[in-house]
C-alpha cells in the first residue's frame, strides 16, 4: 500500500464514522409527485424486432433495385 | 446476521413488494414509506457528493423523484435501498460533472499525513479532507476512488453501483490512484520550492 493509498484509507475509516443525516424530504418528495407522471412501461424487444426488419428490408430494397428495374424496364441497360 | 434478522428482513421485503405494486397501481400515497424508509441512507450516500446541507437535501429529492419515475422498471431481484443507490450514484456523478473541478484549493497531503499520525481526527474533519483530496480528480476517478475508500465497496459492489465491469473499475481506480497520487506530489514538491525560495 502506497502513501496516497494508506492516507485515503485512513481518511475513509474515520468519515465513515460520522453520524448518520437526518433529514426529511418525504414532503417535499411528495409535493413533486404530482406533477410527474410515471412513464408507460414500453416493451424494447418488438421495437428492436421491427427496427431491424425494417432495416434489412431496406438494403434487401437497395440491392435488389437495379436488378428489378432491369425486369421491369429492360430498355434501361441501353442506356 | 441470525434467524430473526433475517426473519425481519423477508417481512420487510415483503411489505415493501406490497408497496411497490400499489405505488405502481397508481396509490401514490403510499411512496411516503418508501421516502421515510430509506432517506436516511441515500442521505449518507449523498453526503460523498457535497457537503452542502441544502444541496444534500436536493440530491436527496432528485433520487426518490427518480426511482418513482423508473419504478416500473425495478424487477425487484436485489433490495429496494440496492436499487435506490445505484440511482443515487448516477445522479451524484452527474452532479460532479456538471460542477468544474477545484484547481486551487490547499489540500497539503503530508500535513494530512501528520494530523493523522499524531491525533484522532473527527469525522468531519475526515470527510472535508478526504473530499478536498478526491476534488482533485475527475469526476470518474472521484468515483471510484469514493465507492473504494470512502464507501469501502469491494470491487464487485462499485461494479454493480456504477454499472461498469469489475475489470473497468480496476482499471479506473488504479488510474485514479496514479493520478491522485502525481498531482499530490507535484502539489507538494511546489509548495517546498515556494518555501526554499
Amino acid at each position: 500500500m502506497d502513501r496516497t493509498e494508506k492516507i485515503l484509507t485512513e481518511l475513509g475509516q474515520h468519515a465513515r464514522t460520522a453520524p448518520p443525516s437526518s433529514i426529511d424530504v418525504t414532503p417535499s418528495v411528495m409535493r413533486r409527485l404530482p406533477d410527474v407522471s410515471v412513464s408507460p412501461t414500453w416493451e424494447k424487444a418488438p421495437l428492436v424486432i421491427a427496427m431491424i426488419s425494417v432495416a434489412i428490408a431496406a438494403s434487401v430494397t437497395l440491392m435488389f433495385l437495379p436488378s428489378w428495374q432491369i425486369m421491369n424496364e429492360p430498355w434501361i441497360c441501353y442506356f | 446476521m441470525n434467524l430473526a434478522d433475517s426473519q425481519h428482513n423477508d417481512d420487510d421485503d415483503a411489505s415493501e413488494r406490497r408497496i411497490i405494486q400499489a405505488v405502481l397501481a397508481g396509490d401514490q400515497n403510499q411512496y411516503r414509506v418508501i421516502v421515510q424508509r430509506h432517506q436516511q441512507a441515500i442521505a449518507t450516500q449523498m453526503r460523498r457528493f457535497s457537503r452542502d446541507p441544502l444541496l444534500i437535501e436536493e440530491l436527496v429529492q432528485e433520487v426518490f423523484v427518480e426511482a418513482f419515475l423508473s419504478l416500473h422498471t425495478f424487477r425487484q431481484r436485489s433490495p429496494l435501498l440496492h436499487w435506490l443507490r445505484r440511482i443515487a450514484v448516477r445522479i451524484g456523478y452527474r452532479f460532479w460533472t456538471k460542477q468544474s473541478r477545484q484547481k486551487n484549493d490547499n489540500v497539503d497531503l503530508s500535513s494530512v499525513e501528520e494530523y493523522l499520525a499524531t491525533n484522532e481526527p473527527s469525522a468531519d474533519w475526515a470527510e472535508e479532507k478526504l473530499g478536498n483530496v478526491l476534488a482533485h480528480l475527475k469526476p470518474r476517478d472521484r468515483l471510484v476512488l469514493t465507492l473504494l475508500y470512502w464507501d469501502e465497496c469491494s470491487i464487485a459492489e462499485a461494479a454493480d453501483l456504477t454499472g461498469w465491469s469489475q475489470t473497468l473499475v480496476k482499471v479506473q481506480a488504479h488510474r485514479a490512484r496514479q493520478r491522485l497520487k502525481k498531482m499530490l506530489e507535484s502539489k507538494e514538491h511546489g509548495s517546498h520550492r515556494k518555501n526554499t525560495n
